[in-house]
């Protein structure tokens, strides 16, 4: 599919903006504090749009619809898990992020755990699952762009880097932060159109849609039936595939729920509001975002396996193109060109704020803390932000043209899966659990990220159908693993006698801190009886 | 960046009523969410209590999973009102809780 000068023009609109933006962002990213979390200045539901616009990639958008379209009601798992993991960090990770951390993970950890093992481990484990997450929507965007604009995979992939690196490197978090709130209202506002078209299609009737859906999938199952040919999901009901899918998809799904709340790209977000009241607003905001847009996925989905012609078997595998070809049938060039648009926005948005935390652990978390001991020139220190910023765009940029015509779609699920395998146990364990023990969070960390990544090496992901691994989500075996390496080492470390005292001192002190944002100073004024029991 | 840490004095005994009352309402909040997504997919997932259809064109899958959406409406709306009733109850001067 190639779009015209219609596209060029909206693209170049689109482009003038985003630049428009940096320029303003630009001239007040002047620290290390305004690069990586501007500050603190992003009014809560500011902050809630721009998380929006941050967590639905084109794989959400253009992927879900595309899911649905294809794979019926199975699809419609990859929009519920959302505003559901959302919740879950509002509730537990969200408020005593902001109220602890500064710049990044590292930070939340560091206020308990002050040796720098466990800085370091975060750090790392936050710079490889963002590299591996960079690479992914590199790869994805870069197809997707050569399929809708029609341009070579390489020229699609460089563009994406170059605007990319021009937002963070210059315009930092501000920047980044106001291109997110673009994307989101653009993101809204295309949804809306789409929506609305589909259903005037159909009688003003979501029902009739769905009606229309089964009645189409059980004609083209009876006639695969008829032919000998298995059966191909139904539209409304779950398709269950036999033991092993059913599992991998639980575990999939498992994965990338848990795996929202240790994210460091989605968690830094929350760093940038002055509170934890502007963090819960934030969360607020977003939640009711992707639960009034991603409900209406289905509409789209199912608008696309009518409206296009050949129904399932016209979509092109992965599905990615169900939206676009919805639009050109519904609104002509120009609303492809404007939903092409809207994806290329998705896509900068999305890697902009990775590129941003990416930048974060390494300039904060290993310059700054672990090479300089927290003893830091601020200059020097943003020239390195700066420099990370180039160095995580240019290392991702170059792997994704290496590996064009790789399968890497695994590559997603196995960032997000570390994330939910060695973050969330340390961030959960940091935060709530009194017995945790700096080794107990560090070796929980690395036992998650390591069994996260064997399972990978050893699936049928890349060893095909001999592979002794044949789950090819992780999140099952890895995330409990993560958690159960942190109990268990905790429990045989725990310190005894002053250590002890001290240990239950400073985790009282985190706790209020945690709750209140107030540093209580010296805490050993809390009784036993007074002590914070975490959830 | 401005520092988290609010004006105020800390109490020990004020901030313990706020860790409660905070734990009370987050507590459930959580478990009902945890429970209603993750038998969702257990139910959808693993067995075939969820197939066939309520009415048509709204299958009972379909039903439980927008029903979803309605909870974290809920549970975002009552989480958000309960916490600003929490934290008036608790004020900067006597808690540090910011508002």
């Amino acid at each position: 599919m190639k779009i015209s000068a219609t596209a060029a023009v909206i693209f170049l609109l689109l482009v003038a903006v985003t630049l428009g933006i940096t320029y303003w962002a630009g001239k007040r990213n002047k620290s290390v504090s305004s690069h990586l979390v501007a500050s603190g200045h992003i009014s809560g539901r500011q902050n809630g749009v721009a998380i929006a616009g941050d967590f639905i990639s084109a794989a959400s958008f253009l992927g879900t619809t595309g899911a649905i379209a294809l794979g019926g009601f199975n699809g419609f798992y990859y929009a519920v898990y959302i505003p559901i993991a959302y919740v879950l960090a509002m509730l537990l990770v969200a408020e005593p992020l902001r109220n602890l951390g500064q710049f990044t993970l590292g930070d939340v950890l560091a206020t308990r755990f002050g040796g720098m093992n466990v800085r370091g481990a975060i750090a790392t484990s936050s710079i490889i699952l963002s590299l591996i997450y960079i690479v992914a929507q590199f790869v994805g965007a870069a197809l997707l762009i050569k399929l809708l604009f029609g341009i070579e995979y390489w020229v699609a992939a460089v563009i994406i880097g170059v605007l990319t690196t021009i937002y963070t490197l210059f315009g930092g978090m501000l920047a980044t932060t106001y291109i997110q709130i673009v994307k989101t209202a653009i993101l809204l506002f295309c949804g809306a159109i789409l929506v609305v078209m589909v259903l005037a299609k159909f009688g003003w009737n979501p029902l009739t849609l769905f009606q229309k859906a089964e009645a189409a999938t059980n004609a083209a199952n009876e006639a695969a039936k008829a032919a000998g040919k298995p059966a191909s999901p139904e539209a409304l009901e779950p398709f269950r595939g036999g033991a092993l899918k059913q599992w991998d998809q639980f575990s999939l799904i498992l994965g990338v729920t848990l795996g929202v709340l240790g994210l460091p790209h989605v968690m830094i977000r929350f760093l940038t509001v002055r509170d934890s009241n502007a963090a819960r607003t934030s969360a607020v905001t977003a939640i009711w975002i992707f639960a009034g847009f991603l409900i209406f996925m289905p509409v789209l989905g199912y608008g696309g396996m009518l409206l296009i012609e050949k129904g399932r078997a016209g979509i092109p595998p992965g599905g990615n193109m169900t939206v676009p070809m919805l639009s050109n049938i519904l609104g002509g060039d120009v609303l492809l060109s404007f939903v092409s648009a809207v994806a290329f926005a998705t896509i900068l948005a999305a890697l902009s704020g990775l590129v941003i935390a990416t930048s974060g652990a390494v300039a904060h978390d290993i310059y700054g803390k672990l090479m300089k001991k927290g003893q830091v020139d601020p200059s020097k220190q943003l020239l390195v932000a700066r420099l990370a910023t180039l160095g995580a765009v240019v290392v991702s940029l170059l792997i994704a043209l290496l590996v064009e015509k790789q399968n890497v779609a695994f590559l997603a699920t196995l960032a997000i899966t570390i994330s939910a395998s060695a973050n969330l146990p340390a961030l959960l364990g940091t935060i709530y659990w009194r017995k945790a023990t700096a080794k107990g969070v560090f070796w929980g960390m690395i036992a998650g990220l390591a069994v996260a990544v064997l399972m990978i090496l050893l699936s049928t992901t890349f060893m095909g159908e001999s592979a002794p691994v044949k789950l090819t989500a992780p999140g099952i075996i890895s995330i409990p693993a993560g958690f159960i390496v942190m109990y268990l080492v905790s429990m045989l470390t725990q310190p005894k006698g002053e250590a002890l005292t001290a240990a239950n001192s400073l985790f009282d002190r985190i706790r209020v801190q945690a709750v209140t944002g107030m540093d209580p100073g010296n805490p050993d004024h809390l009784t036993p009886a007074q002590r914070a029991v975490g959830h | 960046m401005p520092p988290s840490t609010p004006p105020g004095e800390f109490n020990a005994e004020q901030y313990r009523e706020l860790e409660s009352a905070r734990k009370k309402l987050v507590t459930p909040l959580v478990i009902i969410t945890a429970v209603a997504f993750w038998a969702q997919q257990i139910i959808t997932n693993f067995t075939g209590w969820m197939d066939g259809a309520v009415f048509a064109g709204m299958s009972w899958a379909y039903l439980y999973a927008f029903a979803l959406f309605f909870l974290v409406i809920a549970v975002t709306t009552y989480y958000r009102r309960q916490m600003a009733a929490i934290e008036a109850k608790y004020k900067p001067s006597q808690t540090g809780a910011e508002q």
